[in-house]
């Protein structure tokens, strides 16, 4: 799901990497109040999972292929902030050392999968754990994978509209919405029932270890 | 009787040139196909853990050229073969409707005709793999020792 170099306008990824920037900032600015010598071991652990797990493309129904993120896991072990920077990290590495998403899209990708993931992966955590708590770690993961699929879908459908010849061939991603987001939606819903599967076994086990929840 | 015949071989005469006539437009829709050994490219796409790139869209472009000179799916094994001819400079953009895919500009070698593509070059799938865990401990081990406060105890 990571959009590589290449693909979006310069019209998308340039505003992208100013909120981008700024959103790390915010993330970095009292990361060491989320932190403590306990937990980073464990953050760096499973930033190193969720770095892994993005690599491995998982054969779908359809012939299409897709990986899960490992977002919700980091953001509900650990918080937003420093979920969104270790995850960034993530696609910076997966750039860098395999192509996997690119250094422009870079803004875009952290924004839609990190960020806002993370955000729909916490807000839906909160809203369903006084139902029950395994259903809204299941839900808010795959809530999250869903975020970051319409984002992309919506981000890279609207390339055609926004760059194109004279000609009115596209210059950047030439597919439109009516293909993106069936083509990332569809595909998507299986890989979140993967990433809440992933996530519930990991969350359950962080549980049972004792391992203390971000505050707020 | 003479009238009759040159009738009949008048219109012979013109049942013969219209055949020909619809011979030559019925020939111009068949395709001739020749098979014949050229020097090409191959380009190889698969994703980060070795699949294949397989039968997706790509097109490819010879030099800062705006039209691509050739343009189809990439086959089973995500290959693209091409003849660079004299162009050394090409760029290739493939993608899936899903967002995956790759834009890039690469260097046909013209001597043996081979190109490589793609990230880090340098090292292989398994370096680049363990590269990237060890980048991450690293840091975070980086980060523990000169920036992180010390775990609450109680009291």
């Amino acid at each position: 799901m990571h959009v590589p170099d290449g693909f979006l306008s310069p019209q998308t990824w340039i505003p992208a990497w100013g909120l981008a920037i700024g959103a790390w900032a915010w993330a970095a600015r009292d990361l060491r109040r989320h932190l403590d010598e306990a937990t980073v071991p464990r953050l760096a652990m499973l930033t190193a999972l969720a770095y892994g797990l993005g690599l491995v493309m998982v054969p779908l129904p359809g012939g299409s292929s897709g990986h899960v993120l490992g977002v919700a896991l980091l953001t509900l072990l650990f918080g937003l902030k420093p979920a969104f920077l270790a995850y960034s990290g993530v696609l910076l590495l997966q750039a860098l050392l395999f192509g996997a998403g690119g250094i422009t899209t870079l803004g875009i990708n952290a924004l839609a999968l990190g960020l806002a993931g993370g955000v729909v992966a916490l807000l839906l955590f909160r809203l369903l754990r006084p139902i029950h708590e395994g259903t809204a770690v299941a839900l808010a993961a795959w809530g999250s994978v869903m975020t970051g699929a319409l984002l992309l879908a919506l981000v890279l459908g609207a390339q055609p509209l926004l760059a194109s010849q004279a000609d009115g061939s596209p210059l950047f991603f030439p597919f439109g919405w009516s293909i993106t987001l069936p083509a990332l939606l569809i595909p998507h819903l299986f890989i979140g029932l993967g990433e809440a599967a992933l996530t519930l076994l990991v969350w359950r086990h962080a549980r049972q270890r004792g391992w203390r929840l971000p505050s707020p | 009787m003479l009238p009759t015949l040159m009738r009949i071989a008048t219109l012979v005469l013109l049942s013969l040139l219209l055949s020909l006539t619809l011979a030559s437009r019925v020939a111009a829709h068949e395709i001739h196909l020749q098979v014949s050994p050229a020097p090409a490219s191959l380009i190889q796409l698969q994703y980060a853990d070795g699949q294949p790139f397989a039968f997706e869209a790509y097109e490819l472009y010879p030099g800062n050229a705006d039209s691509p000179a050739q343009v189809g799916r990439t086959d089973a094994q995500g290959r693209v073969a091409f003849l660079p001819g004299d162009t050394r400079e090409w760029r290739l953009k493939a993608h899936t409707a899903d967002g995956h895919g790759v834009d890039q500009r690469f260097q046909v070698a013209p001597a043996d005709s081979t190109a490589t593509t793609g990230p880090a070059p340098g090292l292989d799938h398994f370096s680049r793999l363990i590269l990237g865990f060890s980048l991450i401990l690293g840091g975070f081990g980086l980060y523990q020792f000169f920036a992180c406060r010390k775990k609450k105890t109680r009291p």
